[in-house]
């Protein structure tokens, strides 16, 4: 806290009054859902001093809060929310509050290290560049072209996206990219893709102003997304809105929600159809949008959970009649459902009735519970069914809405496509598309490859086998995130493996690298971000990196210039940012997906796509807001060729992997609102770290009881995969239901990605951090 | 609430957005004054929940 005691505090005592002060803040925000102390914040900002003030998007989640940064003699010294940006309007949540401090840890990596005989030296980055770019060719010659890959970030800005999928697809011609946002939202994707054939959410978070109800399915969203939930808090207050918090562990979203339902894990499936049903028995169906806007179709079931190498699956959708759908669903009565789900007839009923009701305007939420999910893809088929057998979808209010968890999961891994099938406009198994690319990337159509490669389980597996032999990781942690953690982390330390990791800080995936290239990150850097309400937010470099640290955006460039590359990467280092977002833009023109100039993004904060003749849209496939729509109906769902939405006949199907008597306990996995996914930034804000300082284990009561543990006492939780102590956490902040724990993954010296399973959706590809069984035990 | 808590010599109050929660800042010299502020909070009917959040005890070079 020393930059803040140095600009803030005249004398010692003032100081730790602020320390209190900025204590007890953090500790509301864990407390109380949604808590917000804008007026303090406001109060506690540097005064009379010289301070610059400039906006950026926040560095941490994809709500993508608009702050304002004071900058004094060439550092960062203070935030505050930016009171022009829609997104927030001038809040900012503990984290975001706190977030320049998360440059300026003690131990931030200032210049690139390699490994030399097991130890780390330090060298130039010039040197450490030139060997990186040399491993990669004598890998692609002695290996192939698919044996080097990339594993980036939702936190790449968008640049660093597009010129590490213009290297490793373009020039190279591997498909062999892909990013941590697959292990977060991939089932997001594939949802909107399979019921919409477009991506991403076709409202925003205005619909908060509209909705009378908002449904939260398996998202705490008071610790996750504390800013939009505080504006949900907020019309609450004002216009009674009413908040059901649908999930499998009572939490802080919990306390402030007007109606709590838990199920059971992975039968939201069931419960979703159960009100598909209710609502077509009661007669809620909207039949003219039906008939006007929706098809029916079914997919292939039973598919299992990817958990074997080499796993495929490929969907065969079929189309069928509104008759055989209501058949489909004689199968989840709620009577029937009750039984599996543990949810009530008359909660699911009560859900149904808020859905079906023609005047009332339902907003649905979800992030980790819905994707992190073995049929995540599904469940978000489902909640579409809900919005789309009631008509209620696309105008303000009545919105589905998926949350993501990074700045740009959105921006950079969705929409310029660094996955493993997708080109920034379009996939690589489309002739069309790849040649679309090419010409844009100036590289012969052959270089891009027709066939996706490895998906980011599938990416670590064949590490693993030796198929892949060259990883680069930017701006993710995947030695603490990657489910079944410890096949992944003895994979990289095989023989004939060259990892490079390039990043701020030191962290297990650092541990494991050969060569560490320190990053710039954020404001030490120009880029873009975008948000999950499709809003492309700008921000310029404001301080100067540490040491050498260089953007990853240059980091690419320089290598792809040493692989032969120049001709590609052209841009300048002084003007490179403009240059390639000029070049991104032109992947996306046309009404549908439009990005707003860099000069409209300079000047206001953010502008969601499509931007068309100077104006944001902010509610898709509505004819009166999107002017992409050109059906002459109201409606227009232009993603999928017969301008039609897909209601999905999608089952119920058990977890991979259920409680038995050995492992006789649900385990999963999840965030708290201290702290931002691996906490290697977060524990390294000093105000962040004291209030949460390492991970537990929560137990029901009952349990608790029945098993003699208290509070803070030793837990050994033991899966098929591994063993691991806790301390536990009992009637705390969570609790989760009898038979159930819960762990949250921030701590990297309690790795409970060593426990969990990885199994995945079939389809997405998204891996379950959600279920698994686990023994419970008092160590 | 606010105006009472206010009123008590050595407390400084911090409104919070959702007006449910506030932050009370204690500032006290010695164990007696403590006392006497604990006895006052006490005395307020309408303080629901009083959580103690603080004990930060940096050291000067922090």
């Amino acid at each position: 806290m020393s930059m803040y005691t140095s600009v803030l505090f005249s004398d010692r005592r003032s100081f730790l009054k602020k320390m209190a002060v900025l204590s007890a803040m953090t500790a509301a925000a864990t407390m109380f859902p949604g808590i917000l102390f804008a007026g303090e914040q406001e109060r506690g900002l540097p005064k009379g001093g010289n301070l610059d003030w400039k906006k950026a998007p926040c560095r941490f989640c994809g709500v993508g809060c608009g702050v304002l940064i004071g900058v004094e003699k060439g550092k960062a010294v203070a935030v505050k929310g930016d009171p022009q940006s829609p997104v927030n309007k001038g809040l900012c949540c503990v984290k975001g509050y706190h977030s320049v401090l998360s440059m300026y840890g003690k131990d931030r990596l200032t210049q690139p290290l390699v490994k030399k005989n097991g130890k780390y030296v330090k060298t130039s980055m010039q040197e450490a560049l030139d060997l990186i770019a040399e491993k990669m060719q004598t890998t692609i010659k002695d290996h192939g072209k698919d044996a080097v890959s990339i594993y980036g970030s939702g936190q790449w800005t968008i640049p660093d996206g597009y010129v590490a999928s213009k290297l490793f697809k373009g020039c190279i011609g591997t498909n062999n990219v892909e990013a941590n946002a697959r292990l977060c939202m991939a089932s997001a994707v594939t949802g909107f893709l399979t019921s919409f054939g477009s991506d991403e959410p076709m409202g925003c978070y205005e619909d908060i102003d509209h909705a009378d109800v908002f449904v939260v399915w398996g998202n705490n969203m008071a610790e996750m997304h504390p800013v939009l939930f505080s504006r949900m808090l907020d019309q609450r207050l004002k216009r009674g809105a009413k908040i059901i918090d649908f999930a499998t562990r009572t939490t802080r979203t919990s306390m402030a929600a007007d109606k709590t339902i838990l199920f059971n894990p992975q039968t939201d499936l069931a419960v979703a159809n159960a009100i598909c049903y209710e609502i077509i028995q009661k007669g809620w169906a909207n039949q003219s949008f039906i008939e006007s806007h929706c098809n029916f179709s079914r997919g292939t079931t039973e598919m299992g959970y990817g958990l074997e190498d080499h796993y495929k699956f490929k969907d065969k959708p079929v189309k069928i009649s509104f008759d055989e759908y209501k058949q489909f669903l004689e199968d989840y009565a709620p009577e029937k459902v009750a039984q599996i789900s543990g949810v009530s007839v008359k909660d699911i009923k009560y859900m149904a009735a808020y859905y079906g009701d023609p005047n009332k305007k339902v907003m649905s939420l979800w992030c980790m519970g819905m994707n992190q999910h073995t049929r995540g893809t599904w469940m978000n088929n489902l909640v579409y069914n809900l919005h789309l057998l009631t008509g209620k979808i696309s105008t303000p209010g009545n919105s589905p809405f998926s949350l993501t968890g990074q700045p740009s999961a959105c921006g950079t891994v969705r929409e310029v496509g660094t996955l493993t099938h997708k080109l920034p406009h379009g996939v690589v198994t489309n002739p069309k598309h790849r040649a679309f690319a090419a010409k844009i990337w100036d590289v012969p159509v052959e270089n891009i490859s027709p066939k996706p490669t490895y998906h980011t389980v599938e990416m670590f597996r064949a590490l693993d086998r030796g198929d892949i032999r060259f990883m680069w990781i930017q701006v993710t942690n995947p030695m603490v995130t990657m489910p079944k953690l410890k096949r992944y982390r003895d994979a990289t330390k095989k023989e004939g493996r060259f990892i490079v990791v390039s990043d701020i800080y030191p962290t297990p995936t650092t541990d494991i690298a050969d060569v560490i290239l320190p990053s710039a990150m954020w404001i030490e850097r120009e880029g873009m971000y975008g948000n999950s309400e499709r809003r492309t937010q700008y921000f310029e470099q404001m301080v100067q990196p540490p040491g050498e640290a260089m953007s990853d955006t240059w980091q690419l460039i320089e290598v792809a210039k040493r692989m032969g590359f120049e001709k590609q990467f052209y841009y300048k280092e002084e003007t490179h940012i403009e240059e390639i977002y000029a070049e991104y833009r032109r992947h996306h023109e046309g009404d549908k997906h439009a990005m707003a100039p860099l000069e409209v993004l300079k000047s206001q904060p953010g502008a969601q796509w499509p931007y068309v003749k100077g104006k944001s849209t902010q509610w898709r496939f509505n004819s009166k807001y999107d002017p992409a729509c050109d059906n002459g109906k109201e409606f227009h769902f232009y993603g999928n060729p017969d301008g039609k939405a897909v209601i999905w006949q999608r089952p119920y199907e058990p977890a991979p992997e259920v409680p038995d008597k050995e492992f006789d306990f649900w385990l999963c996995t999840g965030r708290v609102v201290e702290h931002w996914h691996t906490g290697s930034m977060t524990r390294r804000i000093s105000v962040l770290h004291k209030a949460m300082p390492h991970a537990y284990v929560e137990l029901h009561p009952a349990d608790a009881k029945r098993m003699q543990i208290q509070t803070g006492d030793s837990v050994k939780l033991t899966t098929r995969r591994g063993t691991m102590k806790l301390p536990a956490s009992v009637n705390e902040r969570g609790v989760p239901a009898k038979g159930h724990v819960f762990v949250p993954f921030f701590d990297e010296n309690l790795l409970v990605n060593d426990l969990t399973l990885d199994a995945f959706c079939p389809i997405s590809k998204q891996p379950d951090y959600k279920k698994c069984a686990v023994k419970v035990e008092k160590a | 609430m606010m105006r009472e808590l206010s009123a008590i010599k050595g407390c400084e109050v911090i409104p919070s957005e959702n007006k449910n929660v506030l932050i009370l800042i204690t500032d006290t010299q010695t164990k007696k004054q403590e006392e006497f502020i604990k006895n006052q909070l006490h005395r307020i009917g309408s303080l629901q929940l009083l959580a103690m959040v603080s004990g930060f005890n940096t050291s000067s070079k922090d």
